[in-house]
């Protein structure tokens, strides 16, 4: 029993120890909520768009299809002509008038390069509807009221959730147009894996907003997890 | 950490110490026992071969005692705990003793919270009985069981950045008083007699199982300390106590 002592106060004092290097230091690390704006009045416009070049292209197949026609006429007269059927010259001038007034067209429908920027209006309108865009600026209307600019175009926003009150109002600048958006939650408190208290957010809604549009987050509207898509 | 480590090696030397006197003192005893015995201890006049007189310990009805928890006297000179444990205990016909302890400690342990400070204070007490074997003429051993409570506050304070920028620091308090804990202990102990001519004084040490049986929980961050048991959540915890015994 003796020579057990020693070696019971070391196990003990090696188990009642609870060191920690870097305990007191704040943790960076805040409540966010994910948001994507996706600019709905360029896809109305794209879409149009790409209704009059497709009206466009439906004009060009059938303007070739015509002078396509026109000319397998032509050359049937012209083998006729060539037999000695004189009869046919005057349906070979009223063809070639034909081809001379549809030929404009044809050229004109071929120089607007129909597919290539209906390809590249298509393009656009998926990439808009992704949410790919650029936030200019935001801020949260809280006592600090600091001003958060961005640089680079990003598909998904994470804006941070005010770590009190469980009410965040945002002002939003996209393209130097002004939109407000105000979220209500229920924050609560609790402990990461490396026992850091961290501030969390649960049942997020959108209170108001001055957006044209809102697709809100119908489940796991937790931080971190609610994606609320606004269109403008 | 200096100071834990010289908490941790003053701790080592004064267990040397003792064990060293307790060894030195038990070879006194093996060479001795016969020719000095205690006052507790007589020769059994009865025993037919009078060359072999055996010892045997005198059964009294009642033999109070109280003790100080040694061990815990080292926390007081620590940053991250102070502790303080005593006891009474009463035995009867040397077999079967009742004992009641009571502490306070008050922790502050650094992991509590990575971005906060914490700390955990309060009283305890334990209450149960067991059964105790002499191992020889001056050392018991034993087996006890316990019920215990405490009765404590947890304060601490944390502090949160915004790594947007969006918004300044946070930083609030837990406060929470009057915060109640049950658990059971089970353990051996074993006990020596520390001067030779006298059973006034004992010392030994005691080797518990803390078993939870419920605390006050709290929803959002837990408690985390229970003076007198250790961390919320471990449900089991070793336990070792080194204590210094008055005898009457």
């Amino acid at each position: 029993m003796r020579n057990l002592y020693p070696f019971v106060l070391f196990l003990l004092l090696m188990y009642s120890c609870d060191p920690c290097e870097d305990c007191g230091e704040p943790l960076l690390s805040e409540p966010i909520v994910n948001m994507v704006f996706i600019n709905q009045d360029s896809i109305v416009l794209i879409d149009s768009a790409l209704i009059v070049y497709d009206s466009l292209d439906s004009s060009f197949t059938s303007v070739n299809g015509i002078l396509s026609d026109l000319r397998d006429s032509l050359m049937q007269i012209q083998d006729s002509l060539d037999l000695g059927l004189v009869e046919y010259e005057d349906e070979k001038v009223a063809l070639l008038d034909s081809i001379d007034i549809l030929k404009p067209d044809s050229i004109f429908l071929d120089d607007l390069k129909i597919d290539s920027n209906a390809n590249v209006l298509s393009s656009t309108r998926t990439t808009i509807n992704s949410g790919l865009m650029r936030l200019d600026s935001f801020s949260l209307q809280n006592a600090l009221q600091s001003t958060v600019i961005f640089p680079d175009s990003l598909t998904t926003w994470q804006l941070p959730l005010s770590f009190e009150g469980g009410f965040s109002a945002y002002q939003l600048f996209i393209n130097n147009t002004e939109y407000t958006v105000e979220l209500g939650y229920e924050a609560f408190s609790g402990l990461d894996e490396d026992r850091n208290i961290t501030i969390r957010a649960q049942a997020i809604e959108v209170i108001n907003h001055t957006f044209n549009d809102l697709d809100s987050c119908n489940e796991n509207c937790i931080d971190g997890e609610a994606t609320f898509i606004f269109y403008f | 950490m200096a100071k834990r480590l010289s908490f941790f090696i003053s701790s080592l030397a004064l267990l040397f110490c003792t064990i060293g006197q307790e060894a030195d003192s038990t070879s006194v005893v093996a060479a001795d026992t016969l020719l000095t015995p205690s006052t507790e201890m007589v020769n059994d006049s009865t025993t037919s071969n009078g060359s072999e007189d055996s010892l045997k310990v005198k059964k009294r009805f009642i033999s109070p005692s109280f003790y100080i928890d040694i061990g815990k006297l080292f926390t007081i000179p620590t940053d991250f705990e102070t502790k303080y444990e005593g006891g009474v205990e009463i035995k009867f016909f040397e077999r079967i003793p009742i004992a009641l302890e009571i502490g306070s400690a008050i922790l502050s342990p650094e992991g509590a919270y990575t971005n906060g400070t914490y700390e955990s204070s309060g009283t305890y007490f334990r209450i149960g009985s067991g059964y105790v074997i002499p191992y020889d003429v001056r050392h018991d051993i034993g087996l006890s069981f316990r019920y215990a409570a405490a009765s404590f506050d947890e304060m601490g304070r944390f502090e949160i950045e915004s790594p947007s920028g969006a918004q300044g620091n946070f930083r609030d308090a837990i406060d929470r008083e009057n915060l109640t804990a049950q658990w059971w202990e089970f353990g051996l102990y074993s006990d020596s007699q520390l001067l030779k001519e006298s059973d006034l004084l004992r010392y030994g040490i005691a080797l518990r199982l803390r078993i939870l049986q419920s605390y006050d929980v709290q929803e959002e961050i837990d408690v985390y300390s229970i003076p007198g048991y250790g961390r919320s959540f471990d449900k089991t915890i070793p336990s070792f106590n080194f204590f210094l015994k008055f005898k009457f």
